[in-house]
This record gives C-alpha cells, sequence and structure tokens, in this order.
C-alpha cells in the first residue's frame, strides 16, 4: 500500500481512536462505567477504590490523546485498547441481557488501536492491521446484528425515536420489531461479507455509512447531553472507512499479491 | 541509534504523562461517602422440606380491594395445594374456614434446584377487610396469615415504596425486618410497591431462594403479610422465574399493568426491561388518560429518568413525556442504590408543576454514593443508607416519608392535589 493511503487511514484512525477515548472518559467521568460495578458490586472493593481505578483510566485516556498523533508513541494504543477490553469483559460480568454479546459488539473499538499501532510501528504491517480491521469490524456488525435479531429493547426504542424525530412518522413497535429483522440480517451478513478473502469495497463503505449512522443515532434518541454513547461508537463507522481508504489503493497490490 | 534514542524518550515522556494522570485522576476521585453500619442477626427462614408451605407471599396486581394471589414454595410437587381462607380467625382449623380455593403448581425454572410454586388466586373479596389463612399442601398446613385488603371509594392508606434488595442479603433482611416494624406501628399501611432488582440473577433459582426465604421477615409477629405490587428490575432480566414468583404480573412478556386502590390512588407498573416506546408508551397514555379525575397518579418503574448515579434511562425519551403531559404526581424510580428525590421537573428543568422524582433503590443493597450536584437536586436530596419510602394517601396530601433502616425518617415530601 502507499505511503499516502496509509497515512490517510491512519489520520482516520488516530481521530477515531482520539474520540473514543474522550467519549469513554467522559461517561466514567460523568455516569461511571462497568468497571466500577464489577469492582464494587461483584468483588466487594470499596467504592472509593473503584472509582479511584476508573477516574484513573478516564484521565490516562484523555492523556493518551496527544501521543496518538506521534507515531514513536504507538505502545498507547496497547493502553487504550487494554482498558476497552477490559472494560467490555466486565460488561460481560455484569451484563443482564445475553451478556456474552457484549465483547463481539465492542470489538472493532478494542482492535481499532491495535490495528493504528501495526500502522505506525518501524517495521509497519498494513496486513495485521488489515485483518485487525476486518475482524473487528465483522465481528461488532455480527454481533449487533444478533442482538437485533433478537430485538433489543433498546433497538426498538432507537427505532420508534427515529422515526419520530427524523421521519415524522409513527412508527408502532411491530413494524419497528419487522424493521430489526432486516436490519439484523444485513449486519450479519456484510460482517460475513467483510470477512471474505476478497475485498469489498461497497460492503465497507455501507458499513462506515451504517456504523456511523447507528452511532449518531444515540443523539437522536437522547440529545446531545448524550455525547459519550457516539463518541465511544466513531470507531463502529471509522474503522470501516479506513479498510475502504487502504482498499483505494490496495487494490492495485492486491493484483500483485 | 539516535533514532532508537528518540523511541525512547517519546516513550518516556508517554509513560511519564500517562502515569502522572491517571494519578490525579485517582486523587481527585470523588469523594464516596461510608456505607452505615447495622446489626444483624442471620435468618434461615422456614426450611423446604416435603410439601410443607414456605416462602409465602401475597401478590397484589390491578384491583388488590377485590384480587389478590397468595402463593408459597414447596420442595415436593403436592397433589393437592388449597388455600383455606376467612373473614375470621381460625386458629387453622381447616374445617372453621369458610373458603377455600385451589392453588395452580409448578416446577420453578431452574436446572439444579426441584422447587415449586403454589398460587392460590382470590377473587370477589371484600375492600378494607381482613382475610386470614393457612395454606394446605398435601397435608402439611402452615400456620395461620392473615392481610387485608386494599380500601374502596375515596380512602385514606399508607404505602410501602422500595426496590433493589438484590445483594447485600444482610442490609434486605435488616430492611424487611424494619418493614414488619413499620407494619406492626402503622397498621394503615397496607402493602409495599417494588422497584425491582429483587436478586442479582433473576434466572438463578439460589438467589430467589434467599430473596423469598428474607421475605418471610417481612410477616408481623401475629401473622399479617406485606402484599406485594411488583415491578420488573434489570436484574430480572426476562427470566422466567419473576412470573413464576408473582404469578405474571401484568402480561407474559409485558409485565407492566395498573393498580388502582380505591378511586384516587393510580400506580402505574412498567417495565424498563422492555421497549418504552411502543406498546408500553401507548398503555401508559391511555392509563393515563383515561384516569384523568383520580387525585392522586404515580408510576413505578426500575431504572430511572433522574438518576442519581448512572446515566438516564430510556423513560426520559418515552415516558417523561407523558407524565407532564398528564400532570403525575411522582414518579418512583430504583436502581442507583442511593436514596433520593429530585426538585419537581417539567421540560427538563425545575417547574413546581413539574413531576417529582423520588427513590432509587435501598431494601438490601451495597449504597453508592449520588451525585448530589446533578441540577435536579437542588431543591430535592441525596443520601447513601439503606431505605423505604412510606406514603401517606390523604384527601388533601400525599405524604412521602423516606426512612433508613434504624428507622430514622431521612426525608419527607408533601405533595397537593393537582387540578388536571
Amino acid at each position: 500500500m502507499s505511503s499516502s493511503t496509509v497515512a490517510s487511514a491512519r489520520l482516520i484512525l488516530r481521530v477515531a481512536i482520539a474520540l473514543t477515548c474522550v467519549g469513554v472518559a467522559g461517561q466514567l467521568l460523568m455516569y461511571s462505567g462497568p468497571v466500577l460495578s464489577w469492582l464494587w458490586m461483584e468483588q466487594s472493593w470499596s467504592e472509593a477504590a473503584a472509582l479511584r481505578v476508573e477516574h484513573a483510566a478516564a484521565h490516562a485516556l484523555l492523556a493518551c490523546i496527544p501521543f496518538l498523533f506521534v507515531r514513536k508513541a504507538w505502545p498507547v494504543t496497547k493502553l487504550i485498547a487494554a482498558w476497552l477490553l477490559i472494560t467490555a469483559i466486565a460488561g460481560t460480568l455484569i451484563g443482564t441481557w445475553h451478556p456474552w454479546l457484549t465483547p463481539g459488539a465492542q470489538a472493532v473499538r478494542c482492535l481499532s488501536p491495535l490495528a493504528l499501532a501495526a500502522l505506525s510501528t518501524e517495521k509497519r504491517n498494513d496486513r495485521l492491521a488489515e485483518w485487525l480491521l476486518r475482524v473487528g469490524i465483522g465481528a461488532t456488525f455480527i454481533f449487533h446484528g444478533i442482538e437485533a435479531l433478537l430485538t433489543k429493547a433498546i433497538f426498538v426504542d432507537y427505532l420508534i425515536a427515529a422515526g419520530d424525530k427524523l421521519l415524522l412518522a409513527d412508527i408502532t413497535e411491530s413494524t419497528a420489531r419487522s424493521a430489526l429483522i432486516v436490519i439484523g440480517v444485513v449486519d450479519v451478513a456484510v460482517g460475513v461479507a467483510i470477512l471474505l478473502p476478497k475485498r469489498l469495497r461497497p460492503v465497507a463503505y455501507w458499513m462506515a455509512f451504517w456504523g456511523f449512522f447507528t452511532a449518531f443515532s444515540r443523539i437522536v434518541y437522547m440529545g446531545w447531553d448524550n455525547w459519550p454513547e457516539l463518541l465511544i461508537r466513531v470507531t463502529n463507522g471509522a474503522a470501516p472507512l479506513t479498510l475502504a481508504v487502504l482498499w483505494a489503493n490496495g487494490k492495485r497490490d492486491e493484483t500483485t499479491e | 541509534m539516535k533514532r532508537l534514542n528518540d523511541t525512547r524518550v517519546v516513550i518516556a515522556v508517554c509513560v511519564l504523562v500517562i502515569a502522572a494522570a491517571a494519578i490525579v485522576g485517582a486523587l481527585t476521585a470523588p469523594q464516596t461517602i461510608e456505607a452505615d453500619e447495622r446489626d444483624s442477626e442471620k435468618f434461615t427462614g422456614t426450611k423446604l422440606v416435603g410439601t410443607v408451605p414456605a416462602q409465602w407471599r401475597v401478590i397484589w396486581t390491578e384491583d388488590p380491594a377485590r384480587r389478590a394471589t397468595v402463593s408459597w414454595t414447596t420442595a415436593d410437587m403436592p397433589e393437592d395445594s388449597t388455600l383455606y381462607f376467612d373473614t375470621r380467625a381460625r386458629t387453622g382449623e381447616l374445617t372453621k374456614y369458610k373458603k377455600k380455593v385451589k392453588a395452580t403448581t409448578g416446577r420453578y425454572t431452574d436446572k439444579d434446584w426441584k422447587l415449586h410454586y403454589n398460587h392460590a388466586k382470590l377473587e370477589n373479596l371484600k375492600p378494607s377487610t381482613t382475610y386470614w389463612f393457612v395454606m394446605f399442601s398435601d397435608g402439611a398446613v402452615s400456620k395461620e396469615y392473615h392481610f387485608v385488603t386494599a380500601p374502596d371509594g375515596d380512602a385514606e392508606f399508607k404505602l410501602l415504596y422500595g426496590g433493589d434488595s438484590r445483594s447485600d442479603r444482610d442490609g434486605r433482611q435488616t430492611m424487611n425486618r424494619r418493614m414488619s416494624a413499620l407494619l406492626e406501628e402503622d397498621p394503615e399501611i397496607i402493602g409495599l410497591a417494588h422497584g425491582g432488582d429483587y436478586v442479582s440473577d433473576g434466572d438463578d433459582m439460589d438467589d430467589w431462594v434467599e430473596w423469598l426465604t428474607d421475605h418471610e421477615l417481612t410477616v408481623t409477629k401475629d401473622g399479617r403479610m406485606l402484599p406485594v405490587i411488583p415491578a420488573r428490575g434489570n436484574h430480572e432480566a426476562k427470566g422466567e422465574q419473576y412470573d413464576e414468583i408473582f404469578n405474571t404480573p401484568g402480561e407474559k412478556g409485558g409485565n407492566y399493568y395498573a393498580t388502582t386502590i380505591g378511586d384516587e390512588f393510580l400506580l402505574v407498573n412498567l417495565n424498563t426491561n422492555i421497549s418504552h416506546g411502543g406498546d408500553q408508551a401507548k398503555f401508559l397514555e391511555d392509563v393515563l388518560r383515561n384516569n384523568k379525575r383520580v387525585r392522586w397518579q404515580l408510576a413505578n418503574y426500575h431504572r430511572p429518568a433522574y438518576p442519581a448515579v448512572k446515566k438516564p434511562g430510556s423513560a426520559l425519551e418515552h415516558w417523561v413525556p407523558l407524565f407532564e403531559k398528564y400532570d403525575l404526581d411522582v414518579a418512583l424510580e430504583s436502581d442507583g442504590h442511593t436514596l433520593k428525590r429530585t426538585c419537581a421537573i417539567r421540560n427538563g428543568k425545575p417547574d413546581a408543576t413539574g413531576v417529582v422524582y423520588i427513590g432509587e433503590g435501598g431494601l438490601g443493597v451495597r449504597q453508592r454514593t449520588p451525585d448530589d450536584e446533578r441540577w435536579y437536586f437542588d431543591g430535592g436530596i441525596t443520601a447513601s443508607t439503606l431505605h423505604v419510602q412510606k406514603l401517606t394517601v390523604k384527601k388533601d396530601s400525599l405524604l412521602v416519608e423516606s426512612i433508613a433502616h434504624d428507622g430514622e425518617v431521612r426525608d419527607t415530601w408533601t405533595g397537593k392535589p393537582r387540578k388536571r
């Protein structure tokens, strides 16, 4: 892949991961997160100690942001990925609605920093970065698709609210449930398609659009006060966009591989 | 070599800055409140042996003046489970009870536990009447208990409200004893509206067995039971056990319903585990529209619209506009593991004509430190203590007292009838 293509891909990922860090830190500082709940409720830590862990993580994530834009500081991406993974695991451990879906649904936000690391080290590994993104995006879409097929309650409400606010239409619960089945099937299908050896750029573009759109649905739903939820999900759209950018010039490389 | 050194410098700076930030974050984390100390004595409840009735409870749903379900658990599946009841005490002599009703029975959903539910549905009861009863399962008979049906007409009464009894067993037993003591000293209390999260894992019968056992502590020394008006919490998730324990309040899969006590009190019990904006919002609007003339209107649900700790739930998007449109008096909320009362809120701002949000769950769960900086606590209160709310419903006022585990009244709020 050409250096300019990789530079563009890195920039998209850097901005997306920086926004994710802001979103996660905002959530931790404003409301607390699943790690606190797990440490405090399940592990019997004191509330003060659990709160210190989350506030330390929030400040550390914010401190990581400038280093994301320094190529030689690529190890910070692993720190970010580690915290996001811990959060996903804690979410699974305290979750009550099909908690096993949580790590898969959050895979792209955990793997995007590692993909950025692969594109930033001295010995750049474009192929590893591409597959980290593919696996992350594929898992996130497949697991969100399964949640849609199981008609997750909040997804039903997103559709009802989107119909009300964007389309000025009264969407009934049964219509929203039917729409979720279609959305779920499409999500699973594109999630599988992105994992195929063939590079399908239109699929990546669709996933980028849908990833950004569904992230933004958090704002449509509860207003701008819900901004951490939007930022946390920016990689859902940014990661497939990065793939599409990598593949724009990579098509020639693919034919020569 | 220079490049290597550059990289090391960058990483060293990086580590220093991030570590410093983490330390600052840890040191500047908000102060927390130490949990209250309390005395507790262990309680093991009635043993689950054969068909001996244990884990008894009275369940109210739509019409507690005329209908109730008396439920109990047996270890073995009884062939004949019957509730004998009367409006006079009969000291447990079965032949003296004027009425009896067969209980429906079945096995609780669980791989390990082999326990059975028994539900006796009582209908056509008389309002404000004491019903004495014994539970009979294949020859095993409970001692005599009683409960009082809800009043009819424009009545004055008292009702307890609380939620989150899921993970601090000592705390739960303490609060159950507190509720029993409140019932002893104030017989005008008729029942308990529960805001959900009875247990940590609603699919795990281990947790339910403990909750049901501890629930026996709510019974007074003279055998009066405290009927429960249940709402589903997130920890009950979609588990079958909730329906098996509370005899499916509302419709299966929905579990939302409206409780009417007398002519002038409405409690809409909602389910925050399912879609808020679909059929449930329509139900809520229909109920509020059809009961415009009812003097006191309250809602009971788990995940808060105006939380003291966490982020707002979907109730804020779908239900709060309806609460404000139809001038709900009080929304009873749980989930946050803290004590709270907001100011009156309308259109996302303090407004004396708005809705007051009370609760957040303190029936037996470790209490969190509330975020009292949130704007809606200016004119409200927060605290970190196990608690139960006592609602005193009168013709000219609605008094809500928040009572801590030690009996101390930590907050009072009084509402006046609205012009709707």
